[in-house]
């Protein structure tokens, strides 16, 4: 049977535990496209759904508080839920942080079920539905479904199965042709229910070879079987001691030894990993455990090694140790970007840009005269004077997504380019605490422009100088 | 300038054919100027040789027919010029017999433009325009003028000209630089990912050290132009143009093809040559292109081209292995035998396969070098036996 564990509140759960001050706000989180992907129970009870674009969500309710969707710290918290799964099942699709689906075999599994929902709902602090049925069609549209909200929802076959996947629009349905789904709709047949009406002779005529596609899928057999993609593959290497370890010098090169082992394994499968895990067992059989996604994928024993080694700094280990293990996961064959011989400059300016704007530059000075142009960089850096706080090392101008609280104070800050390289996803900043806030003016276009400044102080450890300007933030400095 | 006279001459179907098709190139055809889809076919009155014409006006090609053909012409004396379409022409002539020609055209006052052809009983007239009207070809100031030898010039450009980039937000890079100086023509492309560099020596050099971006279309007619190992090409350098004259001293045939070159600065391209290297391996190329072939059957589909070549002591040998990846075809495995110095530490370091590919298809060594220093510095490859050619090769970086 397969089983289907509907989270839809896993996000809104994830964003309260991060910022308390939302618990009983109308929330709603936002995807890039600006459409809403899940809404708190309080924006529902103002009309609020998911799949509403921002603007008419917030003529709807005044007071809604819209997040972007950060799968990122969504599927954190969600992989302790997918664990849960695992623990009752060997095969575990996740295909998001709000639906999992787990293949279920042996006795009693609506009681199993039933249990592991409850579990998993109080480890998420999230309400978890759990569905039931012969396919992921059949489970998703059990765990979907009103009933689900008392238990979980067994479908078995029969009439309940159809009054389960009667409602399901064809529209909904990727697996179908476009083509498919559009002829359907220009003979009235919107739903799986409209297809059940139709005698199976009908349902060939109308869709030639997609017919017996169709007329699986109203029987709720989707064809696609759970896969076991959880817990992801890795590559694990233990050291266990005979006495126990205090020296770090010692633990650096049990570290050494599995990062070369696993280097080796890796490239013998000629994959690479892009997360590296470290568990250290501690005198009195304690575990203390922590995990690092590397920059790049990497199968290198030097980069192993050096993440490794950063690890155990971060673990901070106070007792004997009495073993190590070292896993490499999320294994891949990895993507590729092909460098450039001749890139674009600081400035983004290919070589061409830079002769032509030097060209001009020339042109101007013999024009106007050498001062009459002056470099942005230093007219800014004249106007900013630090008279009363110290100024940070890396001068950055880089805009940034930030959250805020109620008062407009930045909570969370989103960086979508490290180092000057794009990220592929935002990288998340925690504020601990906002060192200084200050307002500054400057002038931008031949007007006086007013800003609101702030130094944080963030999780990982950071300290950043944040510039508010209008509707956009940017960080515009770094210590370092 | 064209004359006003008309035309009149006879000449074989096959050498015409030939002129024609090799200044077809040059004829444009998607134009806004329909003389432009013409060719212009003239007569000398004083040499009789006849030649042949086209230009999309960055371009002109012009080819003299042999001496032979132009022996065979009738009415010598009489100059005179036509125009025909070039794409009709051409059609027409490849499917005549074996036969001489008869070309026939009244002059600008006859009652309409037009080119008459007769081969056999075969009586054709293709309407044309005014030969006037026909764009007349440059005069170049000579400000630098050199030769060199045809082979030299083929391969120069054969072995540079893949490296030319597609981009054409960047002109200056759709092009191959040709820089001359001290003697030395040296031919350069780039396309940001890699770098070809190629040095030939020139004789009888006359002029000013000078340097110009030639447009990739006019290099590859270069590579027909100079056909044969025989004879020379004479290049002429001057501001925005540069000429390329092919002569046949054996048949008296000649074709000059002379080309605008592309405005802008080219990279100061040294800067990115490697002045160093760590780790050096010899390869047998052949072996190499062989096994890189077979590899990017497997890389190109999920894995952008990447081949992954890793350099280690297998069994007590130095060997290369080549390795490529894709989810939905499989993997790749290919090993060689490299030499390289014994305490060379091993290397790993991922290419686009099309890049070697291009590289190792226009070299004709037998063995070559390939010279790194770390897995994301760039790579040079050169011959073994020669040091007048490298290609310098950005990796590709996993992500």
């Amino acid at each position: 049977m397969v089983a289907c564990f509907w989270l839809d509140g896993i996000g809104i759960a994830c964003e309260r535990s991060r910022l308390p001050h939302l618990a009983e706000q109308p929330i709603a989180l936002a995807g890039e496209d600006d459409l809403l992907r899940a809404v708190s129970s309080e924006a529902r009870a103002y009309g609020v759904r998911p799949g509403q674009a921002i603007v008419f969500a917030k003529s709807l309710c005044q007071g809604l508080i819209v997040l972007p969707y950060d799968l990122a710290a969504y599927t954190d918290s969600a992989e302790a839920v997918w664990d849960g799964v695992a623990s009752e099942s060997g095969v575990v699709e996740p295909l998001s942080p709000e639906l999992v689906y787990a293949w279920m075999t042996g006795t009693d599994i609506p009681q199993r079920l039933q249990t592991l929902a409850l579990s998993l709902a109080d480890r998420s602090k999230t309400e978890v539905r759990a569905g039931l049925g012969r396919s992921k069609l059949v489970a998703r549209q059990a765990a979907r479904s009103r009933w689900a909200a008392e238990g979980v929802v067994v479908a078995g076959a029969g009439a309940r199965e159809e009054a389960l996947i009667a409602p399901v629009a064809l529209a909904a349905l990727a697996v179908l042709p476009a083509k498919v789904r559009a002829r359907a709709l220009r003979i009235g047949v919107g739903t799986l229910g409209d297809v059940m009406g139709l005698p199976p002779a009908e349902i060939d005529r109308q869709f030639k070879e997609c017919g017996a596609l169709l007329r699986r899928l109203a029987a709720g057999d989707d064809g696609d079987p759970v896969k076991a993609i959880w817990p992801p593959k890795g590559i694990e290497q233990a050291i266990a001691f005979d006495d126990e370890v205090g020296d770090e010098h010692l633990l650096h090169q049990a570290l050494e030894i599995c990062a070369h082992k696993i280097a080796a394994r890796l490239s013998l499968e000629r994959t690479y990993c892009r997360t590296l895990a470290l568990t250290v067992c501690l005198e009195g059989g304690e575990s203390i455990a922590g995990q690092e996604p590397l920059a790049s994928p990497a199968r290198d024993s030097i980069v192993l090694e050096r993440a490794s080694r950063r690890l155990l700094g971060r673990l901070m280990v106070d007792r004997p140790v009495l073993g190590i293990t070292l896993k490499a996961s999320r294994l891949t064959s990895g993507a590729s970007a092909q460098l450039a011989l001749l890139s674009e400059d600081e400035n983004g300016l290919t070589y061409e840009q830079r002769e032509k704007l030097t060209a001009t530059l020339a042109h101007l000075k013999g024009k106007f005269g050498i001062a009459a142009v002056t470099p942005g960089r230093l007219l800014r850096r004249a106007q900013r004077i630090h008279l009363w706080t110290y100024r940070l090392g890396q001068v950055k101008n880089e805009p940034v997504e930030v959250v805020t609280d109620p008062s407009g104070a930045p909570v969370r800050i989103y960086r979508a380019a490290i180092g000057g390289r794009p990220s592929v996803t935002p990288v998340c900043y925690e504020v601990r605490w906002i060192q200084n806030s200050w307002r500054e003016a400057d002038w931008l276009r031949g007007e006086l422009s007013e800003m609101m400044c702030y130094r944080v102080l963030t999780e990982p450890d950071g300290l950043y100088e944040l510039h508010h300007r209008g509707t956009n933030w940017r960080l515009c400095a770094v210590y370092d | 300038m064209a004359t006003k006279g008309g035309l009149t001459a006879t000449t074989p179907r096959k050498d015409l054919f030939d002129g024609i098709q090799m200044v077809g190139k040059a004829v444009s055809t998607r134009t806004t100027l329909p003389i432009l889809t013409h060719v212009l076919i003239k007569k000398d009155a004083e040499t009789g040789k006849i030649s042949i014409t086209g230009t999309d006006l960055n371009m002109w090609i012009e080819h003299t027919l042999p001496t032979a053909a132009n022996a065979a012409l009738g009415g010598l004396g009489v100059g005179g010029a036509a125009t025909a379409p070039a794409r009709n022409l051409t059609e027409l002539l490849s499917a005549m017999p074996e036969a001489n020609v008869e070309l026939h055209a009244e002059g600008s006052d006859g009652p309409s433009y037009a080119l008459h052809l007769r081969c056999n009983k075969a009586n054709y007239k293709l309407l044309g325009l005014a030969p006037d009207e026909f764009p007349p070809v440059p005069q170049l100031r000579a400000d630098t003028t050199f030769k060199v030898k045809r082979s030299d010039l083929r391969e120069a450009v054969k072995q540079t000209l893949f490296a030319v980039s597609a981009d054409e937000s960047r002109p200056i890079l759709t092009g191959i630089l040709l820089s001359y100086s001290a003697g030395i023509l040296r031919t350069v492309a780039t396309d940001t990912h890699r770098l070809a560099v190629r040095e030939i020596e020139t004789i009888d050099g006359n002029g000013p050290d000078t340097h110009g971006v030639a447009p990739s279309s006019a290099m590859s007619e270069i590579l027909r132009m100079a056909s044969g190992d025989d004879g020379f090409v004479t290049v002429t350098i001057c501001d925005n143009q540069i000429q390329f004259r092919v002569d046949d001293e054996k048949t008296g045939a000649g074709t000059t093809l002379i080309t605008r070159l592309i405005e802008g600065q080219f990279p100061s391209y040294e800067r990115v040559i490697p002045q160093a290297w760590d780790k050096r391996l010899t390869i047998e190329r052949e072996a190499l292109l062989q096994a890189i072939r077979r590899a990017a059957i497997v890389a190109r589909e999920g894995s952008a081209n990447r081949v992954i070549l890793r350099s280690s002591k297998e069994d007590g040998e130095d060997t290369l292995t080549i390795t490529a990846q894709s989810g939905n075809i499989g993997d790749a495995l290919e090993q060689i035998e490299i030499a390289r110095d014994a305490d060379e530490p091993d290397v790993e370091i991922a290419f686009n396969a099309k890049y070697l590919i291009d590289v190792l298809s226009v070299l004709d060594c037998a063995g070559l070098y390939l010279e790194l220093t770390e897995s994301l510095r760039p790579g040079v490859v050169r011959p073994t036996e020669s040091t007048d050619y490298f290609c310098v090769l950005m990796p590709m970086q996993v992500v």
